[in-house]
């Protein structure tokens, strides 16, 4: 640390967007977005005030377990190129520091959920927060290449916690809106890990890329997209949803394993190293959160014309 | 980028974002405090 800083004790360079960098707002926004929508389509109308509450704990929840893996994984964030100028590796804010920002929003969004809405969504957004930081981050990311499959149940939660703010219990449509994510995250990791996995590889991290290599992966894209589109299409099958929603999910859907296929069908060399700058590979990442975006939306539209 | 090979941040510049960490702080304590007094009212009105 320079001289002048050391000059004002326990004085930081950071700056108020690096304490919000922590939070991974971007993460952040696509949580608050299922979450809304989980609450949205529940049976139950929710007060304008609590249902802010609620969406607002999701949101901090997600944010504080983001603080917590960035605290976890600053030695690897420090070897990766994507993640070296977040705030830990680059000593703009101490680790120890973090630490203590995401427990005391993690449990202060605990506490606020329970306060507004009931125990069952707030064991749910416990239960969130200690998948993705316990069973994610700490256990499953740096053993298993399966971490996003497994790992992935984390990011599945919001929209459970929506409905389970609005109605004190859990039901089948919640369930399937969890399998949704569940499923979609998958095919959206492993799309983006094929021209990262550099990155991964360096980081000594476990990622399908760089344990099964480039060709497996895509095929295991396909395969999950192929999941994920009839995952998508049970809510209206089941009849929790109409025609409107079917026939996005279908569109949204099919586009989906276009993306997908055309993975497979990217120019190769004999180790399976796209020739085209993996540029199927970044439009199915692309495209995937503007399905997931999508696909929710046509959700609650649906809900609301029904 | 190692953090030694940064240009070193000033006094007054560090004391400028305390000061920015501050308000931000007590603004967020405000909203907060606001949002639990909201939620005592819809509770009480609800219960």
């Amino acid at each position: 640390m320079s001289d002048i800083t050391e000059t004002l004790p326990g004085a930081s360079p950071a700056e108020l967007r690096d304490w919000l960098v922590l939070l991974k707002p971007r993460v952040v926004s696509l949580v608050v977005f299922t979450g809304a929508i989980g609450l949205i389509v529940a049976p139950e109308p929710m007060n304008p005030v609590l249902a802010f509450a609620a969406v607002l704990c999701i949101a901090v929840a997600a944010g504080a377990a983001g603080a917590i893996n960035m605290w976890y994984d600053r030695d690897i964030d420090a070897v990766m190129r994507r993640t070296a100028s977040r705030p830990i590796p680059d000593g703009r804010i101490e680790a120890g520091a973090v630490l203590g920002f995401g427990i005391v929003l993690a449990v202060s969004s605990v506490l606020l959920m329970y306060l507004a809405t009931n125990v069952v969504a707030a064991s749910w957004l416990t239960i969130s927060i200690l998948f993705y930081v316990v069973v994610y981050t700490m256990w499953l990311k740096r053993r298993t290449p399966q971490n996003i499959v497994i790992g992935g149940a984390a990011g599945a939660f919001p929209p459970l916690i929506g409905w389970a703010a609005a109605t004190g219990s859990i039901g089948v449509f919640p369930l399937l809106m969890f399998a949704i994510v569940f499923f979609w995250t998958p095919p959206h990791f492993w799309a983006l890990s094929l021209y990262a996995s550099g990155d991964y590889a360096r980081a000594g991290v476990p990622m399908l890329p760089v344990v099964a290599g480039p060709r497996s992966t895509r095929w295991h894209v396909l395969a999950y997209t192929a999941v994920l589109v009839g995952t998508s299409l049970t809510p209206y099958w089941l009849g929790y949803a109409g025609p409107l929603y079917g026939v996005a999910a279908a569109l949204l859907g099919a586009v989906f394993l276009g993306g997908a296929t055309s993975m497979i069908f990217d120019r190769q060399d004999e180790a399976g190293r796209s020739l085209s700058k993996d540029r199927p590979a970044k439009w199915t990442f692309k495209y995937s959160l503007l399905y997931l975006f999508l696909l929710f939306f046509a959700l609650a539209i649906d809900h609301v014309v029904r | 980028m190692s953090y030694g090979d940064r240009v070193p941040v000033t006094d007054v510049e560090i004391k400028r974002r305390q000061r920015v960490r501050n308000v931000a702080l007590l603004i967020v304590l405000i909203c907060v405090s606001a949002l639990f007094y909201a939620i005592a009212i819809v509770k009480f009105k609800t219960h």
